[in-house]
């Protein structure tokens, strides 16, 4: 089920009713609940998938069950392998398995040996790798000790397949949000208020700034020979504001509609296009999958704290692997390649952690050198995503040569009018928010404290979102 | 929680009334004529209405008889011009009407409209024998391929539409279904606007899904032919000329063709487009390259 869908707007008031008004007292039934309201969100999708939530549930729940009963060190270790290869299995398995494949075949057939191997027309189930990582963390924690296993087995199923981040995250840790399911929720006008704030703000980045920019991103990027440099540029630059609206903007519905129920999910995006180096855009990009390769990968690798090459072996190895995390193609690889290339001077000089806060923290403008900076980390960013965004490597690298072609500075063959001044209201509403957990938040004072501007504002919003709305598309990271 | 319930009940009724100031100020989604049922069981459009098409740039108007358009000053010399929504054309402005650009090509003849959307085969049948009391010269039923499957009932059943039951040879009545509660949703320029772009839109996107999931029909063309017998009097092919829309499919031309009908098949030339972008109906400039088509076949006809 699509958050951007009429479904969805029948789906939540409805469970949100069942929830709050006719299981209020009872934990286990709004566990429940939750359980058989994330099924029906999930396989709304495809019901056949469905198995391998439950699976995956029952696994990781069992192994986490032994591991509290077991403290020898190479049963622990049996069990932890055991969890890590059964979850990570179903996702190379579905993810993978083709890449892999024409991977080999390709190989072999460039060495003159020809072999004949099958791909197999697998559907890639929904959210496989968000819950996949999800419930690893679990098994991890558990067998960490930093977590007590869970008793619990319909608190952990609605941990593992919690209906706002199922599909699209943000990547919970157990440690994070299942305690929440053994506490009994109430009910917090100002949390649900702006948990609504947060859901408006989603969708307006998904329909109005996602969806028009892929339009274009998608016609440029489709076409790409037919265009000129400059064109190809704004192509590209389309396809930042998609990837972040449509990502960002489904995180924002996922925690507003968490909140609506009571529950605090993670931040998984802090207005990232405003950092002032890549370091710093990677701790605000994406922020629940970062932490979790940081924490599960990174840290057990050595870290920083380690001799140089060791550093550098692990940045690439940190970047690589999210990259690949994204999908089975070249082009995921080389963009986590071209992003541990970007990073590794900052790591290496011991820079990486200069620009902590947001970008001129108090002030409303920024100085020269903070847009110097933001405006060179977001045209790299940009470049970055070429590789995200083409078919091929091929494909990236001829976009990128012709890209910076004499027709470079030409006047682009396609400049939307109403998506432009769109986007850079955008801009502006975020840059004004940056501080803030969301694009709506409100508080304090201001002129919107008061009711009736803050409910006009509402209502310009929707009016925006009714009125340049772009055709519905799926979200990109369901792909993933 | 009181107070949140409140408070979004209040929020969306605030919204709903200035969302309908804005659908009403911007006309955001079209006037729709009110129908009714008339003693053939065909419905048709309460006589003297008027309305605002999108966006508001022109106005429709439904004529003494029923139907969108102008009357003809005369019945002299009739050709009538009967069809779907094609022809209802609520689209384009009075203007850009086949019985505008018919009486241009051919001054002698006058025109008239006899349309409403989702109008099949069986019913523009119905419709000509009605206009027969006219004496008019020829009757011209623009159709397309679906309007002969969506006339028998055995192939795709809708009450709202008059259909042929090829079993038992019966001719089923259009109904006219929750027109109360249709009449009502029309009124609601918002919550109409919202029911068409998004509810109605997402079930139209779920039936081509499952159209085309399902395995290709093949052309009923064994029941279109029962269909087409059954209707074929000779006062009912005479001076009936059908136009087929480009791309008309050809089995379904010859089977008319047997049974005695004159025929006029358009053709689109590729670098014509005759749609809107996101509507297959003609614009403006479609209807005046139909006409021209039109009028020049009937010359041929009327020579």
């Amino acid at each position: 089920m699509l958050f951007n869908s009429v479904d969805f707007a029948i789906f939540l008031p409805l469970v949100f009713f069942l929830y709050w008004f006719v299981f209020p007292k009872k934990l286990k039934l709004q566990n429940l609940l939750i359980v058989l309201a994330s099924y029906v969100f999930y396989g709304w999708w495809d019901w056949r998938f469905l198995s391998l939530i439950a699976f995956s549930t029952i696994v990781d729940y069992s192994i986490g069950r032994a591991l509290a009963r077991e403290n020898g060190l190479n049963k622990r270790n049996m069990l932890l392998w055991t969890s890590i290869l059964v979850n990570l299995g179903f996702l190379g398995f579905f993810k993978y398995y083709n890449f892999f494949l024409d991977s080999f075949t390709s190989a072999f057939s460039f060495f003159g040996q020809e072999i004949s191997a099958h791909s197999l027309n697998i559907i890639l189930p929904v959210g496989i790798s968000f819950y996949t990582f999800q419930t690893l963390s679990y098994t991890i924690d558990v067998y960490r000790k930093q977590l007590e296993p869970t008793r619990d087995f319909i608190a952990f199923s609605a941990f593992v397949c919690f209906f706002p981040q199922l599909v699209a995250g943000p990547i919970e840790r157990a440690s994070h949000l299942l305690p929440q399911f053994y506490k009994k929720r109430v009910f917090d006008y100002s949390k649900a208020v702006d948990g609504m704030r947060q859901i408006l703000w989603g969708l307006l980045k998904k329909i109005v700034i996602a969806d028009n920019c892929a339009e274009y991103a998608n016609e440029i990027f489709n076409n790409s020979g037919e265009y000129s440099g400059s064109t190809l540029l704004l192509g590209a630059f389309f396809f930042t504001f998609q990837i972040y609206g449509d990502f960002s903007g489904y995180s924002d519905i996922a925690i507003g509609t968490s909140r609506l129920f009571g529950f605090d999910l993670m931040k998984n995006f802090a207005f990232p296009y405003f950092s002032r180096d890549i370091a710093e855009f990677w701790r605000r990009w994406h922020i629940s999958l970062s932490t979790w390769f940081r924490d599960y990968l990174y840290i057990p690798l050595g870290g920083s704290r380690c001799g140089t090459w060791m550093k550098i072996r692990n940045i690439f190895i940190i970047f690589l692997v999210s990259g690949f995390w994204h999908g089975a193609n070249w082009t995921f690889l080389a963009w986590g390649a071209l992003n541990a290339i970007y990073f590794l001077p900052l790591m290496i000089s011991g820079k990486n952690r200069l620009n902590i806060d947001a970008a001129a923290k108090g002030k409303i403008l920024p100085s020269f050198k903070e847009i110097f900076q933001i405006g060179s980390t977001f045209f790299l960013t940009v470049l970055a995503w070429v590789f995200f965004r083409a078919e091929n490597v091929a494909d990236a690298l001829r976009y990128l040569i012709n890209i910076f072609d004499t027709t470079l500075f030409s006047q682009p063959q396609i400049f939307p009018t109403t998506l432009m001044t769109l986007l850079a209201l955008f801009v502006i509403t975020e840059w004004l928010q940056r501080e803030k957990n969301h694009g709506l938040e409100i508080y304090g004072n201001g002129l919107l404290k008061h009711r009736p501007i803050r409910w006009g504002a509402y209502i310009g919003i929707i009016t925006i979102i009714f009125s340049f709305g772009g055709s519905q598309q799926e979200f990109i990271y369901f792909q993933f | 929680m009181k107070k949140f319930i409140t408070t979004v009940f209040l929020f969306l009724a605030l919204g709903m009334i200035v969302g309908e100031l804005i659908a009403r100020f911007f006309v955001i989604s079209p006037d729709i004529p009110k129908r009714s049922i008339d003693q053939w069981g065909i419905q048709k459009y309460i006589p003297k209405q008027f309305g605002k098409w999108k966006g508001g740039q022109h106005t429709w108007q439904i004529n003494e008889l029923g139907w969108p358009g102008i009357l003809p000053n005369s019945t002299d010399n009739l050709i009538t011009i009967i069809g779907d929504s094609f022809i209802e054309n609520f689209m384009n402005p009075d203007s850009c009407r086949q019985n505008i650009y018919l009486k241009k090509k051919l001054p002698g003849f006058n025109f008239l409209e006899a349309s409403r959307s989702g109008v099949n085969f069986i019913e523009a049948t119905m419709i000509a024998d009605q206009l027969d009391s006219l004496q008019p010269k020829y009757q011209l039923l623009y159709v397309h391929d679906t309007d002969f499957k969506e006339s028998i009932v055995q192939l795709s059943t809708n009450t709202q539409l008059t259909q042929f039951d090829i079993i038992n040879g019966k001719i089923t009545k259009a109904k006219l279904k929750s027109s109360f509660a249709k009449n009502s949703l029309y009124a609601c320029k918002f919550i109409y606007y919202l029911y068409s772009n998004y509810w109605q839109n997402k079930k139209n996107k779920l039936q081509t899904k499952t159209k085309t999931k399902k395995k290709e029909i093949p052309p009923q063309l064994d029941s279109i032919k029962i269909l087409l017998s059954s209707l074929n009097t000779p006062n009912r092919t005479d001076n009936r000329i059908l136009v087929f829309r480009p791309n008309a499919d050809s089995d379904i031309i010859q089977l008319c063709k047997n049974m005695g009908y004159k025929y006029i098949l358009l053709k689109q030339p590729e670098n014509e487009k005759w749609s809107f972008d996101h509507d297959p109906h003609w614009t403006c400039f479609g209807h005046k390259k139909v006409a021209q088509q039109t009028a020049r076949k009937l010359l041929k006809f009327i020579e």
